[in-house]
């Protein structure tokens, strides 16, 4: 399968950064480091995302920049390309507006926004954990980041968004049983403008399509590709019920959705 | 209240199967596809079946109305078509020439359903992919208009481009149009004419997950006038619906002439055999494109469905699926009414599609249902069309209500926020 750039570049921006809301939330460290900065940094990558990661009050918001909110730093990448190397650590944007604050917040390793990332891509690629509770994060995460992923290659991937467009409008919840929820909120009907997924990392209002893992164990699994999804839904430890038609089609993105994660 | 069943020996076989087989149980028979909801309360594997009734491997025994997902058709394990399939056995199945019992079914069957000649495989996606073979090669034109909730099988060129294993090349020549649509089917011949080999369409719309709806009236006349007057050739998957209306094929039973059409799950009660049977003038391209397989001619398939065609004329099977299916529906919608359930059925009483509306729109209300039907032993899927059979006696579908009546009860109790 092509990656296509445009589309890496998206779940980059609201799957892998945007992941960040969720770990400065459940992780203490993460959340001491979040509560220090008080700062909107924007991304503007031509083709590609624009948007702002907002520190504020111990949280971080990953949000479409609005073209008003006032922004501290201005990062400007000239290519989804860019920014893609730029997100894996091999060049730097370009700052346009607070040259300073950029080079304090994260120009170099030990600066707050690359301590947050790189802590929380080393904990989602794991493979040992120290402990169970580490463990339980790093499925919680990678659940986070695949069903934001879910919304952006839905969006963009030329194959997953002849899919998108196809599910029904209203919302989809995705969770661990007992343990985390999130929603995917298809909106726009068939419209190839309009038609769009937007990831909400909370349980659903009124959900009309269900897709729960029985556990973080399963969750796991599934997201690392050790488990297949056919012999869970089987087995009962992958519940679906509700609007079946939006999960299949859920299902189909879902299927490209690990070759952008990866 | 009657007990609701466990599958501990489903699942422990479930868990081995899944070690060995993709999926478990691949396709429509296992729970990956959607009909099975939640999985849990369903039966994975059977011990055994007879007539209307089967067992699964905990001993738990089901009224069931899939039918094999159609191919029951006069019972399972039927005496008198198992006995010709047990007859045949004797003589010779997969030889290195046909037996004749292939001329004889050929004859039955196209003097059953009118059509000039029958062409034998195995699978319904076997014929849907040879009737647009052949409709392409007859016409030398490359689109196929589908009409939208179809199924024709899983063959790449029935598939959209995000199905896996499917390429956008192979949904190149896809056309869509809505059921009983008939302006819409005269734009879209309009904006691609003379390049539009087929219109392949299911007699009625009997999708999954959507209400079932027949054609409107002169819908179907109208298709074919559209067809002639365009060249295209008018293809009817009676796969599913096949011998369950009407035994002549469901075009005539709607007053009309399919150029091609298809059978195969009412074909032979479960014998492997599919059929793709047409008109004269397309014989020619048949025999012309090279299509064939290793286990197509075989005569066991042949002999039971010589008798199983028989069986069903002389019993006049489809007056039987009709009224039974109309005593089910009926039963059911009793229920309904007094317990304030408002039940949809749809489609035709012999292929029944129940579905329980409300006002959130996402199933589960129906589906809690089914499933509460299903641990109790009646064996009907969410969102599927459902089957009768000519081994179906009235009082198994009284006993079907009965057990339909008290799970619709426990549903309501459940959900005393809808149903006070």
């Amino acid at each position: 399968m092509t990656i296509d750039v445009k589309t890496l570049a998206y779940v980059n921006f609201y799957a892998a950064i945007g992941t960040l809301e969720k770990y400065v939330e459940y992780d203490e460290k993460a959340k001491a480091i979040a509560a220090q900065q008080d700062i909107v940094v924007r991304f503007n990558v031509k083709g590609g995302p624009d948007g702002v990661v907002v520190f504020k009050d111990g949280k971080v918001k990953v949000l479409p920049y609005d073209g008003e909110r006032k922004v501290d730093i201005s990062l400007y990448c000239s290519s989804c390309d860019q920014f893609n190397k730029v997100v894996a650590g091999t060049a730097m944007p370009i700052p346009t507006k607070g040259l300073f604050k950029t080079l304090a917040f994260m120009g170099k390793p030990e600066s707050p926004f690359n301590v947050l990332t790189g802590k929380m891509a080393e904990i989602m690629r794991k493979k040992e954990f120290a402990s169970q509770e580490e463990k339980d994060l790093s499925t919680k995460l990678a659940f986070y980041a695949m069903v934001a992923g879910i919304a952006e290659v839905g969006n963009h991937d030329p194959i997953a968004r002849y899919a998108m467009k196809r599910i029904l409008d209203g919302e989809i919840s995705l969770g661990i049983k007992d343990e985390c929820y999130a929603t995917l909120v298809k909106s726009g009907g068939k419209d190839d403008k309009e038609a769009r997924l937007t990831c909400i990392r909370r349980k659903a209002d009124n959900g009309r399509a269900f897709m729960t893992f029985a556990d973080l164990e399963t969750a796991k699994g599934l997201i690392d590709g050790v488990l297949d999804s056919m012999a869970c839904i089987s087995s009962g430890k992958l519940d679906t019920r509700g609007h079946m038609l939006m999960l299949d089609n859920l299902n189909k993105i879902l299927n490209i959705v690990p070759k952008y994660l990866a | 209240m009657t007990k609701t069943y466990t599958y501990e020996n489903n699942v422990k076989t479930m868990l081995r199967a899944g070690k060995v087989i993709p999926c478990g149980v691949y396709g429509h028979l296992g729970p990956a596809e959607g009909c099975m909801i939640p999985s849990s309360a369903y039966p994975f594997f059977l011990e055994r079946a007879k007539g209307s009734e089967m067992w699964d491997v905990d001993g738990n025994r089901f009224i069931d109305y899939m039918c094999g997902y159609g191919p029951n058709v006069s019972g399972y394990c039927d005496d008198e078509i198992d006995a010709a399939a047990q007859a045949q056995i004797l003589k010779g199945n997969c030889t290195s020439l046909p037996s004749h019992v292939m001329v004889d079914f050929a004859e039955l069957l196209t003097a059953t359903v009118h059509k000039d000649w029958a062409f034998f495989c195995k699978n319904g996606g076997d014929v849907t992919s040879f009737a647009i073979m052949i409709s392409r090669y007859y016409t030398g034109k490359k689109k196929i208009i589908f009409v939208n909730n179809y199924y024709h099988g899983v063959a790449p060129w029935t598939q959209k481009p995000d199905t896996p294993g499917t390429l956008w090349d192979d949904c190149h020549n896809a056309l869509y149009v809505d059921w009983n649509d008939i302006e819409g089917l005269k734009k879209t011949i309009e904006e691609n004419k003379d390049d539009i080999a087929c219109f392949i369409s299911t007699p009625y719309m009997h999708g999954n997950f959507v209400d079932n709806e027949l054609p409107a009236e002169g819908y179907w006349q109208a298709v074919r006038k559209l067809c002639t007057d365009n060249g295209i050739i008018l293809i009817i998957d009676d796969i599913r619906a096949g011998f369950r209306m009407s035994l002549e094929g469901s075009d005539r039973y709607f007053g009309f002439e399919a150029d091609l059409i298809t059978f195969c799950k009412a074909l032979a009660n479960g014998y492997n055999v599919s059929a793709l049977c047409g008109k004269e003038f397309l014989k020619g391209a048949a025999s012309t494109v090279p299509y064939t397989g290793s286990y197509w001619m075989s005569a066991v398939p042949f002999a039971a469905g010589i008798a199983n065609i028989n069986k069903l004329i002389r019993n006049n099977a489809c007056e039987h699926f009709k009224a039974m299916g109309e005593r089910l529906i009926a039963g059911l919608h009793k229920t309904a009414k007094e317990l304030n359930v408002p039940l949809i059925s749809s489609g035709h009483p012999a292929l029944f599609y129940l579905r329980i509306e409300d006002k959130n729109n996402n199933f589960l209300i129906h589906q809690e249902w089914i499933a509460e039907c299903v641990k109790r032993g009646v064996f009907f899927t969410s969102h599927h069309n459902h089957f009768i059979n000519l081994s179906l006696t009235p009082e198994l579908v009284d006993e079907t209500v009965t057990i339909a009546s008290e799970a619709m009860e426990v549903m309501v109790k459940n959900h005393p926020e809808l149903y006070r």
